[in-house]
């Protein structure tokens, strides 16, 4: 399986996890990301995913000017979005036991 | 000096070509997922040497996977197409609108609004009277009877009284769903076929049924009946064996016996007139004037009688008044 098709379903959980340990902007938020061995994220789906958890409600957002260049966008966490990531862990921590599990079974029958 | 950030000329062009692949979401959509987007290009840029387009892909591609992050939907060409079309339309619309004689005709429309508030009222009671299959009054056949005629009077009346507030409130205030309100009242106009073709059967059964009882009572009292045949004209003749003319009958109890006794006038029926213009239906004979003219042809015709001679002497004759 494609490492792509597992980021999808987990990039909420794992963009909330990182606005929770300090706000960032977009490109900061995909960095992070890199940084932690999401390497192969893409950027535009970072981006989206942010401007859809803050459209949910997920994420507040301020703007804050940059020296350098245009206005940056920096992203919060909210107490909805820390009770989705809350749960998120939950269920990642049920369903990583019990895919581990599994998949270790698998190869020593497959050995 | 100049504060405006100096974008490089190829991030400028991927956001371009991005928005332009996003060109059919709603512009407020659209600004907000790209608003951060240049300046996390140019943070993009500053890392690497490398081309823009080498490390994000072909911006199509790009605005592809931001839709689907975003959770937007894929664009169809289709859906384009129509939303082109309703832009056209709205365009036109608005022109429409804003034509003069358009805004007299609302204005006219809204003076005559409470018009319709009362005859949607009707139609209401009528629509529910329709759906419950109740019977329509026989006397006002434009009233449903709800148990009588008289429960319906008076649910059209609390009707109109409810309609009309109701106009008047949402006139006032506006409505809280306009959407609602035209579809409801489009369907109250709806509504007003079947109550029209209940109307129109039930006030025409009781026309026939008016009809019938005319019918009864023409059999009962038509005109003059002698040994059970119907007389259709009756000639007077004179002691003395000359027929008489205009001779005016009545009974005993003192009525015309007018014949016909329902008076369909004939064009050529030459009628005896009053004074005062009234017609007279019981002169006799009958005479009928050739078609066209006022000439009656043989004033005299009659079946031939042979008066037998009279002995019985003469009564005085005497002139009334």
């Amino acid at each position: 399986m494609d490492r792509s098709q597992l980021l999808r379903g987990t990039l909420d959980a794992a963009t909330l996890a990182v606005v929770t340990e300090q706000d960032g902007y977009g490109y900061d938020v995909l960095r992070r990301l890199r940084a932690a061995g999401l390497s192969d994220v893409g950027d535009a789906s970072v981006y989206g995913t942010l401007s859809r958890l803050y459209k949910a409600g997920a994420l507040t957002s301020y703007v804050m000017p940059s020296d350098e260049g245009p206005h940056r966008r920096y992203y919060g966490i909210t107490d909805l979005g820390r009770e989705q990531l809350a749960e998120a862990r939950v269920a990642w921590a049920g369903f990583s036991r019990v895919m581990t599990s599994l998949l270790e079974t698998k190869v020593e029958v497959g050995l | 000096m100049s504060s405006a950030p100096l974008v490089p000329s190829e991030v400028e062009e991927y956001v371009a070509a991005v928005r332009r692949a996003l060109a059919d979401l709603p512009s407020a959509e659209r600004d907000d997922l790209l608003t951060d987007l240049e300046a996390s290009l140019l943070e993009t840029t500053e890392e690497g040497a490398e081309p823009i387009g080498a490390r994000l892909g072909a911006p199509e591609q790009f605005a592809a996977e931001l839709r689907a992050a975003a959770g937007l939907h894929e664009p169809a060409p289709p859906a384009r197409r129509k939303s082109d079309l309703s832009r056209r339309l709205r365009v036109a619309r608005g022109r429409t609108f804003a034509h003069p004689a358009v805004t007299a005709l609302r204005r006219l429309g809204q003076e005559l609004a409470p018009i319709w508030w009362v005859l949607r009222a009707y139609l209401a009671v009528g629509a529910i009277a329709c759906a419950l299959d109740s019977a329509w009054s026989s006397r006002l056949p434009i009233v449903p009877r709800f148990g009588s005629a008289e429960a319906g009077l008076t649910a059209i009346g609390v009707a109109v009284v409810v309609s009309v507030w109701l106009g008047l409130e949402l006139r006032r205030h506006g409505s809280p769903f306009p959407r609602l309100a035209v579809i409801v009242n489009m369907a109250l106009l709806l509504a007003a076929i079947p109550v029209v073709a209940q109307v129109t059967n039930s006030s025409s059964s009781y026309q026939s049924l008016l009809g019938r009882a005319n019918a009864a009572e023409q059999q009962l009292y038509s005109g003059l009946i002698y040994q059970g045949v119907e007389v259709d004209n009756i000639y007077p003749y004179s002691r003395d064996g000359r027929l008489l003319h205009d001779v005016l009958l009545y009974d005993a109890a003192g009525r015309a016996l007018d014949l016909p006794a329902f008076h369909t006038l004939d064009p050529n029926r030459r009628y005896v007139v009053t004074i005062r213009r009234r017609m007279l239906f019981n002169s006799f004979p009958i005479r009928y004037y050739e078609p066209g003219t006022r000439l009656v042809v043989r004033p005299n015709a009659a079946p031939y009688v042979k008066v037998p001679p009279v002995l019985t002497p003469p009564l005085p004759t005497t002139k009334s008044k």
